[in-house]
């Protein structure tokens, strides 16, 4: 459905083309921007929700702002390019929603005690099998109403939460690169993650039965 | 549905990674617009200097004017270092500076600058004192350079004259110009010579205004011409008169008036505008002390919050004025005063 774009097994890396850029090619900065830009999109526009969707360009524009400005002093300490502009992209994010007033708790567990509530495995065994290479005309309407529900899901879970979840499953980062973009421990990252998958399996199996998309 | 790996990571939800798969905005994509700005903008980071200027402000320079491009390199080089901002600001600045300092030729600075400010006291004893003038002299005198000092009592000791006991070094400098000069010995050197020069440019001063004091004296009182003729000091940066307009200026509502036994009046534009034409009129002229002898046709008191804080005084031969425990005064002339005097008449008696 959607296309990634992942670097060439020939093409240089991304610390490779941020170096290049810092020396003067501005054609590093080009690569790197189409290999970046639709992931980072999403993520940005995700992230802010719906309520943000006006300032979904002004945080990605701001956030390709802070690579150009950081170029020179730009260094892969130990977190990949992909990582940092996460970061980057998360900090903006943060800062915009507490421009507009709005409470952001950085704290994603506050007042939840225990362990996450898991929903019973069974709910899930009537649904499509997921990653179908094929899918026909029914199972595609279901994936596509369950991404409209995932997503009404996504802006109840706390910020945290949220980019947690946001990063590990549609951005493909490891939980070490996370914590890491969130700049929060290792365990801190996994507990928002499953507090997040938690709370959007309740949210989803609650909404999507499996009787009601049949 | 989540076991816990190897590396401690969490597995991926299959079910709401699909879903995210299938979500509307899926798809979702900067527009265009948004992509040529940011890779402009990358691009312009890296560009070099001249082609940097050109991209981010293509059609911010003025076109040179016509005939230059025609006129060579040397005339558009010109026009373009012209119209660079730091430049273009540079003749900016000069320029209102010129603008400026055109405005202000031949005022006198004091226009310009606020007058210091004094504590104002109640108002002093109207009459002049004599002995003054003596410890004035002395003052101004120590102020002299050694030379000078040298100079103006030489004639006292080569050529004595009459002197009065209460003032001998005023008659001493009195005497000095119908004395031999010191040079007539032997030619001087030129610091020596200098001396001289000061010396007598100070006494031909001292002359002009003991005979401006001798011409007041004369139209004082019997009293008055038993005291010692005053010996005015050099005329006065900042008067009172100046310092007492400001201050009326400032706060006006604060201030009132009085004409000699009249009845006190508010301040208003009219005494104001009155006030300022005596500044204007005598303000290079004051000297410190009073005016010896001089008889008065005229007193006006300013008061404020019933306190009287100046009084001046106008006689037939010029002003006096009393602030702050010190006396100034100033000579005029009789059109100078006739003039201030219609004036004042002017806003009733």
């Amino acid at each position: 459905m959607r296309q990634t774009p992942e670097p060439m097994s020939d093409s240089p890396d991304d610390d490779t083309l941020m170096a290049a850029y810092a020396r003067g090619e501005a054609a590093a900065f080009e690569q790197l921007y189409e290999r970046h830009r639709l992931a980072l999109y999403r993520f940005v526009r995700r992230l802010l929700g719906s309520a943000n969707a006006a300032q979904v360009d002004e945080v990605f524009q701001d956030t390709w702002l802070r690579v150009v400005q950081a170029r020179a002093r730009w260094q892969p300490q130990g977190a990949s390019f992909r990582t940092w502009l996460f970061t980057l992209a998360h900090h903006r994010a943060i800062d915009l929603l507490r421009k507009s007033g709005r409470e952001v708790a950085l704290d994603a567990h506050e007042g939840e005690n225990g362990e996450p509530w898991q929903p019973d495995a069974d709910a899930w065994q009537h649904w499509p099998a997921p990653a179908s290479a094929m899918l026909g005309g029914d199972e595609l309407a279901f994936w596509r109403r369950a991404g409209e529900k995932l997503l009404a899901c996504l802006e109840e879970l706390p910020l945290a939460q949220r980019s947690a979840f946001l990063l590990h499953h549609d951005d493909g980062l490891a939980l070490a690169e996370v914590a890491h973009a969130l700049e929060v421990g290792f365990e801190t990252a996994k507990t928002r993650l499953r507090y997040a998958m938690a709370k959007l399996r309740a949210c989803m199996g609650a909404y999507l039965a499996p009787e009601s998309s049949r | 549905m989540s076991e816990v790996r190897d590396d401690g990571d969490l597995p991926r939800d299959a079910w709401l990674r699909e879903a995210l798969r299938h979500a509307p905005d899926a798809d979702a994509a900067p527009p265009p617009k948004l992509n040529e700005t940011i890779l402009r903008m990358g691009r312009a980071a890296v560009a070099p200097r001249e082609e940097r200027k050109t991209a981010a402000v293509p059609h911010s320079a003025p076109p040179p004017p016509s005939g230059t491009v025609a006129g060579g390199g040397a005339l558009a080089s010109l026009w373009a270092w012209l119209t660079r901002p730091p430049v273009a600001a540079g003749f900016a600045v000069v320029f209102l500076s010129t603008v400026v300092g055109v405005m202000w030729m031949g005022r006198p600075i004091d226009e310009a600058l606020p007058p210091r400010e004094e504590t104002v006291a109640t108002a002093p004893p109207p009459a002049p004192m004599a002995a003054d003038v003596p410890a004035e002299r002395m003052r101004e005198a120590a102020k002299m350079p050694e030379a000078a000092q040298r100079a103006a009592q030489a004639p006292a000791v080569t050529a004595p004259a009459p002197v009065q006991p209460a003032a001998p070094q005023v008659a001493a400098r009195a005497a000095a110009p119908v004395a031999p000069p010191v040079a007539a010995s032997a030619p001087p050197s030129p610091p020596a010579a200098a001396a001289n020069d000061m010396a007598a440019r100070e006494l031909a001063s001292a002359e002009r205004r003991e005979a401006a004091a001798a011409r007041m004296a004369a139209a004082a009182p019997a009293p008055a011409q038993a005291t010692a003729p005053a010996a005015p000091a050099s005329a006065i940066e900042t008067p009172s008169l100046s310092n007492l307009r400001f201050e009326i200026r400032r706060k006006p509502d604060t201030w009132s008036w009085q004409r000699d036994e009249g009845e006190s009046r508010p301040m208003n534009d009219a005494m104001q505008d009155w006030i300022a034409q005596a500044d204007r009129t005598a303000r290079p002229a004051w000297q410190h002390g009073a005016a010896t002898g001089a008889s008065v046709t005229t007193t006006l008191r300013f008061t404020r919050e019933g306190v009287v804080r100046a009084v001046l005084r106008i006689g037939p031969t010029g002003l006096q004025l009393t602030r702050g425990g010190k006396t100034e005064s100033v000579e005029l002339s009789r059109g100078q005063l006739a003039a201030l005097q219609a004036s004042l008449d002017a806003l009733g008696p």
